[in-house]
């Protein structure tokens, strides 16, 4: 059933002043979701807003999934004010998924940001249903500075290779994650069969989907975009089709993309 | 007492309820045939349909406002051929009405995807997206002007081989008129109203939230636009009315029919709730009970009073 009426909240944390943490009781959703997945959800029961949010599913174990989000907006702000045992609609799990590395090759995250969730989802998946070595991972993980280090919690008790990257050198490399990225590909990751997967900002994939593509490396992106419906009715969140005149949906044929597929 | 009937009949035509889906929220069914029951409805319009594929505008194309939304998509389709060769097949197995919404730019577009649509079976009525400029001549739009929006209707009308139904513009001066014009023109029915003008604007950057800086607005913000509109057109002409504006559940289409509507479409509901329309279609037949109205056709066109239930009390209104 793609319809999950009664989601209930057994779990919150906050994160960051600005970051959350919610853990749904909710098997019927729970029990079918895999990385990059996302749900629709109602955060108020009136009209305002009117739509559903979207949000990745950042860990599912089959009775129950979790979100982080980040507080923009009138949504998130709501959803925010979850309590315990407060029980929310959701549409879901909804969208595609990533392709799994080949053998021998490492797989490559790269994060911007709370476009974490559906990379830390990917990376525990590859290692508990995978078997896949913790050592083939590289997580890269980007922030704006220092006091965003508890958006990390979760991957590191993964105890992967994680390496961080702050816009103002305050902790980890200094500069973009798109540019720790470069800097491990010059020095080590060009010699090994690699791919990337990533989710962040727009602007953050664009950069990276132009350097996987410069380097011939395979690369898939999990989009965002306005999302009023999720089911692939609306049209609104359109993706430009790389080369072509067209669009793909966000939600539909989505949220992940080759990085060669798609123009952003 | 019996089961309520819900069944209504326009054009020769029987569904099963009032219930269709609006063009452009449902797609061509595919999505929804997956998540809910087809056949629970009376019918469903699909996405409109041009002579040529369009890929719509470049994002952003919508943007979510009080109780409503912007959208401008920019007619985003398949395109008749692909239409016909692809998502009629599907289409035809589907145990519901098929009304399938044509668009076009010129009366020489919407007379092409029409004639291809005749060579077609499994339709049971087009319904004309009147809301285009007319790029070949004035650029205006065909629901904008009484002449153009008649010529148009009589251009259709001589060939169509499915019932017409003329899909109207709030956007207009006097909406009656037009409705009489298209009337005048062979349209079996009208539906309205297709989305408001609107737009959005970033108080930062000083820049149009969409692309196409304007664009529809939908959702329950306009339906008390849309019921004024179709009472107004409801006592303008004789052809059956089809109700579309912010309908949300079982209520909403009921007050759409008590203002003339004999059928109803829910649009930017199915968004927020993709079995609203399901649901709406069961909360009809408790309404009825509730009113011990029989048949629901005896609701269209009785704004003035319901002397039956005077006196009786109301269930209380639980929210949305
Ligand atoms: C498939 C998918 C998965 C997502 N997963 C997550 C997730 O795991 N965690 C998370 O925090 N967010 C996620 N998002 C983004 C999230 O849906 C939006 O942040 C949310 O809808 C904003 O709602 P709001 O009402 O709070 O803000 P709104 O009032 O809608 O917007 C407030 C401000 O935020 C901006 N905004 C809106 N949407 C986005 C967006 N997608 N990205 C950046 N800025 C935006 C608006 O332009 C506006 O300036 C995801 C989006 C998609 C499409
Ligand atoms: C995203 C979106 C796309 C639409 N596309 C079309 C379309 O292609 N053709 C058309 O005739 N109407 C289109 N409409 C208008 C609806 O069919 C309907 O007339 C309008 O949204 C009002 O109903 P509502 O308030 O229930 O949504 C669209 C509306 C929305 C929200």
């Amino acid at each position: 059933m793609i319809f999950n009426p009664g989601v209930r909240v057994v779990e919150k944390k906050q994160l960051l002043p600005d970051l959350f943490h919610l853990k749904f009781e909710g098997e019927s959703l729970a029990s079918r979701a895999v990385p990059a997945n996302f749900v629709q959800i109602k955060v108020s029961k009136g009209l305002d807003p009117i739509f559903r949010r979207p949000m990745s599913i950042h860990y599912a174990d089959g009775k129950t999934f979790e979100m982080v989000f980040r507080t923009v907006g009138r949504g998130t702000h709501i959803l925010s004010q979850a309590e315990i045992d407060q029980e929310f609609d959701c549409i879901g799990p909804l969208g595609n998924s990533f392709k799994l590395p080949e053998d021998g090759e490492r797989a490559v995250m790269v994060a911007g940001g709370v476009g974490f969730p559906p990379l830390y989802f990917f990376s525990r998946f590859l290692v508990e249903k995978h078997n896949f070595p913790k050592e083939n991972i590289l997580f890269l993980l980007g922030m704006k500075t220092v006091s965003e280090k508890p958006m990390a919690d979760d991957l590191l008790k993964l105890d992967i290779p994680l390496e961080f990257s702050t816009d103002d050198g305050s902790f980890g490399f200094h500069g973009f994650v798109t540019d720790l990225f470069e800097a491990h590909y010059a020095k080590k990751l060009r010699h090994e069969k690699i791919r990337i997967y990533s989710c962040g900002p727009n602007a953050m994939m664009r950069r990276l989907g132009q350097i996987a593509l410069s380097f011939k490396v395979p690369c898939q992106l999990s989009l965002e975009g306005a999302m009023p419906c999720g089911v692939g009715t609306c049209l609104g969140c359109a993706v430009k089709m790389r080369g072509r005149n067209d669009y793909y949906r966000v939600c539909q044929e989505g949220p992940v993309f080759d990085a060669e597929e798609v123009e952003l | 007492m019996s089961i309520a009937n819900l069944s209504i009949e326009i054009c020769g035509i029987r569904f099963r309820n009032p219930i269709l889906t609006a063009s452009g929220t449902f797609g061509y069914g595919e999505e929804f045939n997956q998540i809910i029951d087809l056949s629970k409805l009376g019918g469903i319009v699909t996405k409109s349909i041009t002579k040529h594929p369009r890929p719509g505008h470049p994002p952003p194309r919508t943007h979510e406002t009080a109780a409503g939304m912007l959208n401008a998509i920019g007619l985003a389709n398949v395109g008749v051929d692909k239409f016909i060769e692809e998502k009629i097949p599907f289409l035809k197995t589907l145990d519901t009405r098929i009304i399938v919404n044509v668009a076009g730019f010129s009366i020489e577009e919407y007379t092409y995807t029409v004639e291809r649509l005749n060579d077609t079976d499994g339709i049971d009525m087009l319904e004309i997206n009147i809301s285009c400029p007319n790029v070949g001549a004035d650029g205006l739009e065909f629901s904008s002007s009484v002449r153009r929006a008649s010529e148009l209707t009589t251009a259709l009308k001589k060939i169509s081989r499915y019932p017409l139904i003329i899909k109207l513009s709030p956007n207009v001066t006097s909406i009656a008129e037009i409705a009489r014009a298209a009337e005048e023109g062979g349209a079996d029915c009208l539906s309205l109203i297709n989305t408001l003008v609107g737009m959005g604007v970033n108080h930062w950057t000083f820049k149009p939230i969409l692309t196409n800086i304007t664009g529809g607005l939908s959702g329950p913000a306009i339906k008390p636009v849309a019921l004024a509109k179709v009472w107004q057109v409801y006592n303008a002409v004789k052809i059956p009315l089809i109700g579309i504006g912010g309908i949300m559940n079982h209520f909403d289409v009921a007050e759409f029919m008590i203002v003339g509507a004999s059928l109803v479409q829910f649009g930017t509901a199915n968004f927020i709730n993709p079995d609203c329309t399901v649901k709406a279609a069961e909360g009809l037949t408790d309404y009825l009970k509730q009113t011990g109205i029989s048949d629901i056709s005896e609701l269209i066109g009785k704004l003035g009073g319901n002397h039956e239930i005077q006196g009786k009390n109301f269930p209380a209104c639980q929210g949305t």
